[in-house]
């Protein structure tokens, strides 16, 4: 028994020594290079990205194609050696799982050495744990379906792990630990998968220490494992929709008049989970105050008087937003008419940052300019361009599906020009929109 | 033979084009296709979905001949490798145009009524085209990436290596040789990769796997090597053709007499310009901090803080005055860059907020004076029940007077500024 383990020691060895050596030199190399080297340096160092790259793409390759030949050698050892098949899997996986950890714990740690604001402990422990995902999945891949899509599936995971690229692999450290999004190995991808694929991994195992497979069986198991591993993110985004779901909380982001002398605040309980929504304006020059309240969440557009605002609110489940004026003398509000919206959108409007830069206010007080989310499509950046004249009144989409890249809103008695990358002017009454520039420019005044 | 050839390839690789048209038409019709207004030319997030499928039809296309030594009994047939190839290709443009068609059209009829004044004829053509090259570009790309390792995940991994390979190069290549547009490297990866395809399918789809990759290496990178080499000669023979990066934003100030011009080079030069609107007098800020632009205040002046520090930040302040901008800077001073400036009614003062001390600045002769101690301590009003959020107001009164409000007890207080 000793013999026949010491021989398969002595083989595997002999098949990939130079990885393992190559792994096992890469915790003392790390070391010395952030001795000698600056962060800047270190970051910038191209071997050290061809390192990384080439040292990834040998695991997988390792993993997916030597590690469980498809031919006979496999067979060989398990039948000739008088050894249990499950204790030449768990060598071979220890081994693999060895290089992973070499790997990992040195990427981690240059990785610290680069960023320098976490631990470089807890950075550690992520590579660790990303090269160990990694190799799980290449392996059960393989091992359920056939070694060249372990090969593909590997260095596909390999890149979503590090920011969905080859590019990025390179940057694998800062990347997937400086800049944090899959940084955190107990939350996000990390924290559903990894339990996922080492279950897949194992499972993969026992299909092939049963019997051989035909290649449709072998493609069912492919297709079970990837609804397991797509399905690890299902449970996540379960939790996250009871967590939220009916609990929207209402705040209110204070609107403050150009000369900071009003401000309407939120004037209830917030955050407010339910009717009534109650806000209140102050006239802190005057030290006087009114509030109203609202059957439904508001969010404040802008002030177009000193002692005026204008709100957009949204019944639960209704298709369009309310557009409301509320004047300070006689604490009256009136509705200026429904702007056609998505259901619910008014959640988005105050939970997202763009609350602030969703709408703008006319200075004389009659017009109102909003970018709202666009009604066509879910994609965020994308806005609907609305005039709304409060005399009239009148509601007019102006420009549909347009990406804001103005940053300067400036209101003239004619027209509202909005400045920053691709200016734009809106000529009032009409709404119509047109390119606009300097005098003296092309396309600008003369 | 084509009619027969073209079943055949329906038959093998049906399930796919009917995944890749299907899930356009489905996105279509939850509103969630194509743009079909002008305004709007990237395709939506969930565009990458038919747009993968569409990658995937194009790898599975030779892949597929390629199992099963089916290729070599493929070309036993009465058929020429031209005509198998131009099957592959039609086919794949065909259901791309076709698709593209069909989900303009419905996209049209999904897009909300208020959207269809800004809708024309022009637009959802150009729509269409969209949908035809996003998802016939990846087609294509498939393709010719399907040529050498058999079956799908044989083309994937060619693709996979094939872009690696590309990226690879790029880290190989010292930053400074690099050129600044590579247009003619694109255009050689492109063509390189369709040389590679036209040479195995007319020379070597039966000959081993890797006589194939290795084919299909050489020709891909002497596609790139070209594209490289063109790009570099022009960049060194006309410097001045390759455009440098660049980017220009003006902001106009708030009574829209004056705007400022921010212009960026190389990602670091800063150069800007106060524009006089009236007479299109152009005025170079010398002296600005190039970290960040200087932002209006409501009075049109121009001001600029730059952090160095807590009590250490540098504030200038730009005002045109009888055809002259003038510039005054308050040197270390504990005005930062997050500070909201307030002008006086009469735009002589400014008023700031800084680590809860009120402060006057009066820009001509550089003072700054703390007028107040701000009540910052969170609280509990009937404003503010349930939350340790609070607000700090404060405002001018009159051209002399500030006024903040305290709150704990909440009451206003008056200030008067000399």
């Amino acid at each position: 028994m000793l013999t026949a383990l010491y021989r398969l020691c002595w083989k595997e060895w002999r098949q990939s020594w130079y990885l393992l050596l190559a792994a096992l030199l890469l915790p003392p190399l790390a070391l010395r290079l952030s001795l000698t080297l600056t962060p800047d340096q270190l970051h910038n160092w191209e071997p050290l990205k061809l390192t990384m790259v080439l040292f990834t793409m040998g695991l997988i390759a390792r993993s997916a194609l030597v590690v469980f030949p498809a031919g006979t050698r496999q067979t060989y050892a398990e039948v000739h050696l008088p050894i249990s098949p499950m204790l030449h899997q768990f060598l071979l996986f220890v081994g693999q799982a060895l290089i992973a950890t070499c790997a990992g714990m040195s990427f981690g740690g240059w990785a610290a050495q680069q960023t320098g604001a976490p631990p470089a402990a807890e950075m550690m422990l992520v590579g660790v744990v990303h090269f160990l995902a990694i190799l799980f999945v290449t392996l059960a891949v393989a091992r359920a379906v056939f070694p060249t899509a372990g090969l593909v599936v590997g260095m596909l995971w390999a890149f979503i792990g590090t920011n969905s690229s080859f590019y990025y692999l390179s940057f694998f450290a800062p990347s997937v630990v400086g800049e944090g999004r899959p940084a955190d190995p107990l939350s996000g991808v990390y924290y559903w998968y990894l339990p996922v694929c080492l279950t897949a991994a194992l499972l993969a195992y026992s299909f092939h220490l049963g019997h051989k497979l035909s290649l449709p069986r072998r493609g069912i198991a492919m297709g079970g494992l990837a609804v397991v591993l797509v399905g690890a993110l299902f449970p996540k985004m379960l939790l996250n929709t009871f967590e939220h779901q009916n609990k929207y909380e209402w705040y209110f982001q204070s609107l403050t008049a150009d000369d900071g002398s009003v401000v309407v605040e939120a004037g209830g309980v917030i955050p407010a989970v339910k009717p009534p929504y109650t806000l209140e304006m102050t006239d802190l020059r005057a030290g006087h105050s009114v509030t109203y309240s609202w059957n439904e969440p508001v969010v404040g557009v802008g002030m177009p008087t000193r002692t005026a605002v204008i709100l957009l609110g949204q019944p639960t489940d209704a298709h369009y937003l309310h557009l409301y004026r509320w004047e300070m003398a006689g604490n009256v509000v009136r509705l200026l008419g429904d702007i056609p919206a998505s259901p619910n959108i008014i959640r988005n409007l105050w939970q997202s940052s763009c609350t602030d830069s969703t709408c703008d206010h006319h200075s004389h007080g009659r017009y109102t300019f909003l970018h709202l989310p666009s009604l066509g499509h879910s994609r965020e950046e994308i806005f609907d361009w609305w005039l709304i004249d409060s005399v009239t009144p009148r509601i007019q989409l102006i420009k549909p599906e347009t990406y804001m890249s103005q940053s300067h809103i400036t209101w003239l008695p004619d027209r509202i020009v909005l400045t920053g990358y691709n200016p734009k002017v809106i000529h009032l009454p009409d709404g119509a929109v047109s390119d606009w520039a300097l005098p003296g420019e092309k396309g600008g005044a003369k | 033979m084509i009619p027969r050839l073209l079943w055949k390839e329906w038959q093998e690789r049906r399930h796919w084009f009917l995944l890749w048209s299907l899930s356009l038409v489905a996105l279509s019709m939850v509103g969630e296709g194509q743009y079909c207004t002008e305004n709007y030319k990237e395709p939506t997030n969930w565009m990458m979905i038919p747009i993968l499928l569409a990658l995937l039809a194009g790898l599975q296309g030779y892949s597929s001949e390629l199992t099963g030594n089916r290729a070599a009994f493929l070309y036993m047939r009465g058929v020429i490798w031209k005509q198998v190839l131009a099957v592959k290709i039609l086919l794949g443009l065909g259901v791309a145009i076709l698709t593209a068609v069909l989900t303009t059209a419905i996209s049209v009829l999904a897009m909300p009524a208020v959207y269809h004044p800004f809708m024309t004829m022009k637009t959802a053509a150009f729509s269409a085209l969209f949908v035809v090259l996003f998802t016939g570009g990846p087609y294509l790309l498939g393709l010719c990436c399907s040529v050498v390792l058999p079956g799908i995940f044989g083309s994937i991994g060619t693709l996979m290596l094939y872009y690696g390979g590309i990226m690879f190069i790029g880290m190989l290549i010292p930053k400074t040789l690099q050129i600044t547009e590579p247009i003619f490297s694109f255009i050689g990866a492109v063509l390189g990769i369709l040389a590679a395809m036209v040479v195995i399918v007319r020379f070597g789809l039966t000959l081993a796997w890797s006589q194939r990759l290795a084919r299909f290496a050489a020709i891909s990178l002497v596609g790139i090597g070209i594209g490289y080499i063109t790009d570099f000669t022009i960049a060194r023979v006309y410097p001045h053709a390759i455009a440098k990066p660049f980017s220009r934003e003006v902001a106009l100030s708030p009574s829209g007499r004056y705007a400022l011009i921010s212009e960026t080079e190389d990602g670091q030069h800063h150069r800007y310009t106060f524009v006089v609107m009236k007479n299109d007098k152009r005025l170079p800020i010398e002296k600005a901090d190039s970290s960040a632009p200087p932002s209006w205040t409501t009075n049109d002046d121009l001001v600029q803080s730059t952090y160095h520090g807590t009590y250490d930040n540098t504030l200038q302040l730009f005002r045109y005055v009888d055809g002259h901008l003038l510039q005054h800077q308050l040197n270390n001073s504990p005005i930062d860059a997050q500070c909201r400036l307030s002008p006086s009614p009469d735009g002589k003062l400014l008023l700031a907020d800084v680590h809860n001390d009120l402060l006057v600045i009066d820009p001509p002769s550089g003072s700054v004076r703390t007028v107040a101690n701000l009540d910052v301590h969170p609280h509990s009003t009937k404003r503010m029940r349930t939350t340790t959020y609070y607000a700090i107001h404060y405002w001018w009164q009159d051209n002399h007077t500030i006024g903040y409000e305290q709150t704990n007890p909440s009451r206003r207080i008056f200030v008067k500024v000399e």
